[in-house]
């Protein structure tokens, strides 16, 4: 069975419901998706394999989104990577934080799935840019 | 010798008793009476003496003489006659004779009369009568013969001439010695007048200038006794007036009443000086106390403020020792603080330091304090607080004053003499009485200090944890609900499979009440993140174009869900407030929503923004024609939760948060004003008025006014736009 080559997402969130609806979601819309429930793990499926899309929670366990941004961002190879950050903490100055800190969008919970698939169709139409 | 002694004494001892001024006067006047006496007599004597001597010049003696002549003439011419007349014969010649004989006669009787008229006792007289007397012998022998004689030859016959002759002769003698004597003692009377009226004179101006020197002199003693005192007294007054207020008055010189406003003056003084050392005292134990306590209350705690205390205690009153240290409920000492002089030892334990026991808290509830002046006298001694001090610690005099607060003492100030003993006055024990007041202050500020930090620190906790919990919770409910309402519109959009009708409805009402606790959520969290305040610092200008911009795109989505058409007029260009942006989108937010949410499907919605008040307001006006309010809620509308009756009668959602939020947001933190009117069934018109942006706020950034251009540019009419369902 030849496959095209689907585009790689990883999602890092500590609930596994929320994990799992993202997952259908992207996995419906034919994306290549990597669940991780840790910001370290997620640094180590980011750099595993080629990776477009980072979806990042912010409150994990471990590391978090915050600082897997950042250390994405300090690193060499990675520093291109498209991350969208998922939280609940709706309060400007994460807002300000997660922006000032490179990522691509933001995305507060509680959100809609559909607009996740249309946020993640448009930071990646604007990276293929 | 002893007499003289005797003299001397006794005119010392008068000098030495002072007369009255009256007495003074009294014996000037007499003086002076006694002088014009002595001139007045003096004068009237002279005048006497000259009188008698004139009188009897004029009355007897020139008379006599006169008289004395007037008989010789008399006598001379009747001899003449009678001896012409007895040679001749011729009766013719008898002339002179005739008639004399009478007049004679009278000139001897007026003779004899002045002379006996004369007779004063005197030698003169006695001389002037035996003259006279054998004056008119010789006359009256002389006439006897003459008249025999004068009828012998009348009748023809011879006369005894001789006889005649020698009577004649006789006569002459007698009236020459009369004569002689009586011109003699007129030139005597003469030269006695003359001599009398010089003396006289020189008398009366001897008599005159004496009476004159003696009372000069007097007056001038008189006047140097009572001027001169009075004037020293005046110069005394002065001395004291221009700043010496040791200056007396003289109290041994001039008269009684002098000596008296002398000694009284002087009495005046002392009692003045005393007053004046009193209020100097006064004046310098009140700026001690003022010194310690402004050192006091430059203090930030009670250990501080009993170290200061006793320094400044002990420096101001002068004593050799001063300890103060505060007890705790159960006697125990709290803090303790000791000044002394650098000769002497610090104590070692201020445990030791008598409390006074229950006397301290009797003290001080009688507002009293314990001084003594020296604890070696005997009635001192016999206590055995005193006993202790003086004993045990060797201290000679003492001042204690227990620290009150309220009902009991909580600690004690004393103030130790060493070496020597001291009455304290009762300045220096109110100093420490008012100093134990400001200590008990500044314990019970201290305390109250602490309190307060205890009582910020636990609210600065609880608000953190308000904070900290709020934020769990937002993030721990909104975590479920964003799989709630994933999941929900995952199946909502069929991509699991087709749904049933029944099943498409039950999934609407989960996600209504979804979107509904989603809403609680983040009003719940908007009133928090009010309440904890809008700082001003972190104010920006926020341009109302943008604003009102922001907030109709934002709320577009739901007007076009509930087929509401926004008509939205940004307003001028210009129309800056100072605020906090998130704030302010928050506050219209709530408002916009609120119209939409209330509006009939098909309604009109306008938001507007203009310039008020002359330019110095701007107005957010935001219709509806939607339901509306009942006029019975109007009042509560902007409590919390509180939710208009038709509103919850016809099941449109909402927490009842959003206009009292929206209200605290325009209100208490930018000074502008949330107003609503509303008529049940015909719709709500809300105006947030706000004051336009002045430069003394001073915005650390522009935020927002880059949106304006995101609506249209041009014209102002352009910049109204719809948004139709």
């Amino acid at each position: 069975m030849t496959e095209l080559v689907k585009t790689r997402v990883v999602i890092a969130d500590d609930d596994l419901d929320i994990l799992d609806l993202v997952v259908f979601k992207l996995a419906q819309a034919g994306f290549d998706t990597v669940t991780v429930t840790d910001g370290v793990a997620a640094l180590a499926a980011i750099a595993a394999e080629l990776t477009s899309l980072a979806i990042l929670d912010i409150m994990m366990p471990g590391l978090t989104g915050i600082e897997v941004l950042r250390q994405i961002r300090e690193s060499e190879t990675l520093s291109d990577l498209d991350v969208i950050l998922l939280t609940a903490r709706a309060s400007d100055s994460d807002v300000d934080s997660g922006f000032a800190n490179g990522a691509s969008d933001y995305v507060i919970k509680p959100f809609s799935p559909r607009e996740l698939l249309q946020r993640v169709d448009a930071v990646l139409a604007r990276g293929d840019r | 010798m002893s007499r003289a002694v005797v003299m001397s004494e006794r005119r010392r001892r008068q000098a030495a008793q002072p007369k009255t001024i009256a007495v003074r006067l009294r014996g000037l006047i007499y003086l002076c009476w006694a002088m014009l006496l002595v001139v007045c007599f003096t004068a009237v004597g002279v005048l006497a003496v000259q009188s008698d001597n004139i009188s009897r010049l004029t009355l007897i003696v020139g008379p006599a003489r006169d008289a004395t002549l007037q008989v010789r003439q008399d006598m001379t011419a009747a001899q003449t006659g009678l001896n012409a007349y007895q040679v001749s014969g011729d009766r013719a010649l008898l002339q002179p004779y005739v008639g004399t004989h009478d007049r004679t006669m009278a000139a001897l009787a007026t003779l004899q009369g002045q002379l006996a008229q004369g007779a004063d006792g005197t030698a003169d007289a006695a001389r002037r009568q035996v003259l006279g007397e054998r004056h008119r012998l010789a006359v009256e022998q002389w006439w006897a013969d003459a008249l025999l004689t004068e009828k012998a030859l009348s009748r023809g016959e011879r006369a005894d001439v001789i006889h005649n002759r020698a009577l004649f002769t006789r006569y002459s003698g007698a009236s020459a010695a009369l004569g002689d004597y009586l011109t003699t003692e007129r030139d005597k009377s003469q030269l006695l007048a003359r001599t009398m009226s010089t003396r006289g004179e020189v008398v009366s101006i001897t008599v005159t200038l004496g009476a004159l020197i003696v009372m000069l002199s007097l007056g001038r003693r008189f006047a140097g006794s009572i001027s001169r005192p009075l004037m020293e007294l005046r110069d005394t007054m002065i001395r004291q007036h221009k700043g010496e207020p040791g200056a007396r008055a003289r109290e041994d010189q001039g008269s009684v009443e002098l000596r008296s406003v002398a000694s009284d003056f002087n009495a005046l003084t002392e009692q003045n000086l005393a007053l004046l050392q009193a209020q100097v005292r006064d004046l310098e134990s009140h700026q001690v106390t003022l010194a310690i306590a402004r050192a006091i209350r430059a203090t930030s705690n009670t250990q501080q403020a009993l170290d200061v205390m006793c320094v400044a205690m002990g420096e101001g009153l002068g004593a050799d020792r001063v300890v103060a240290k505060t007890i705790g409920d159960r006697q125990e000492v709290q803090l303790g603080a000791q000044w002394h002089r650098p000769n002497l030892r610090p104590l070692r334990d201020l445990v030791l330091l008598p409390e006074l026991g229950g006397l301290a808290e009797e003290s001080w509830l009688s507002g009293g304090f314990r001084a003594r002046d020296d604890l070696l006298a005997a009635e001192a001694s016999r206590q055995g607080l005193d006993r202790y001090f003086h004993q045990v610690m060797g201290v000679r005099a003492v001042i204690m004053v227990p620290i009150g607060l309220d009902d009991r003492v909580i600690g004690m100030i004393y103030v130790f003499m060493v070496s020597e003993p001291r009455v304290w006055a009762t300045t220096e024990t109110n100093v420490v009485q008012a100093v134990a007041g400001f200590v008990a202050r500044a314990v019970v500020a201290d305390q109250e200090k602490v309190n307060q930090q205890e009582y910020v620190n636990r609210i600065e906790t609880l608000d953190r944890q308000k904070s900290d919990f709020l934020a769990t919770v937002s993030h721990e409910l909104r975590t479920p609900l964003t799989s709630i309402s994933g999941y929900v519109e995952v199946l909502q959009e069929q991509e699991t499979g087709k749904l049933s009708a029944q099943q498409r409805r039950m999934l609407e009402v989960i996600s209504r009440n979804t979107f509904r606790l989603r809403s609680l959520i983040e009003d719940v969290m908007a009133v928090s993140r009010i309440e904890g305040g809008v700082s001003k610092a972190n104010f920006v200008e926020v341009s109302i174009r943008g604003l009102i911009t922001r907030v109709g795109e934002e709320l577009s989505v739901l007007a076009q869900g509930r087929a509401i058409e926004l008509e939205i007029d940004a307003g001028p260009r210009d129309a800056i407030v100072a605020g906090d942006q998130v704030s302010l989108d928050r506050a219209v937010v709530n408002v916009l929503s609120n119209a939409i949410k209330f509006s009939l499907p098909g309604g009109l919605v306008t938001i507007r923004g203009t310039l008020g008040q002359g330019a110095h307001r701007v107005l957010i006006t935001c219709q509806d024609h939607g339901v509306g309010i009942p006029a019975q809620d109007l009042a509560n509308l902007f409590t919390r939760f509180f939710r208009a009756s038709n509103a919850t009668d016809q099941s449109i959602p909402g927490t009842g948060l959003g206009l009292s939020i929206a209200k605290q947001i325009i209100e208490d933190h930018h000074g502008g004003e949330l107003k609503l009117t509303s008529v049940e069934g015909e719709g709500t018109t809300v105006v947030i008025d706000l004051p336009l942006y002045e430069p003394s706020f001073e915005p650390s950034q522009t935020q927002g006014a880059g949106e304006n251009d995101t609506v249209g540019n041009g014209s102002e009419s352009e910049d109204v736009f719809r948004i139709r369902a």
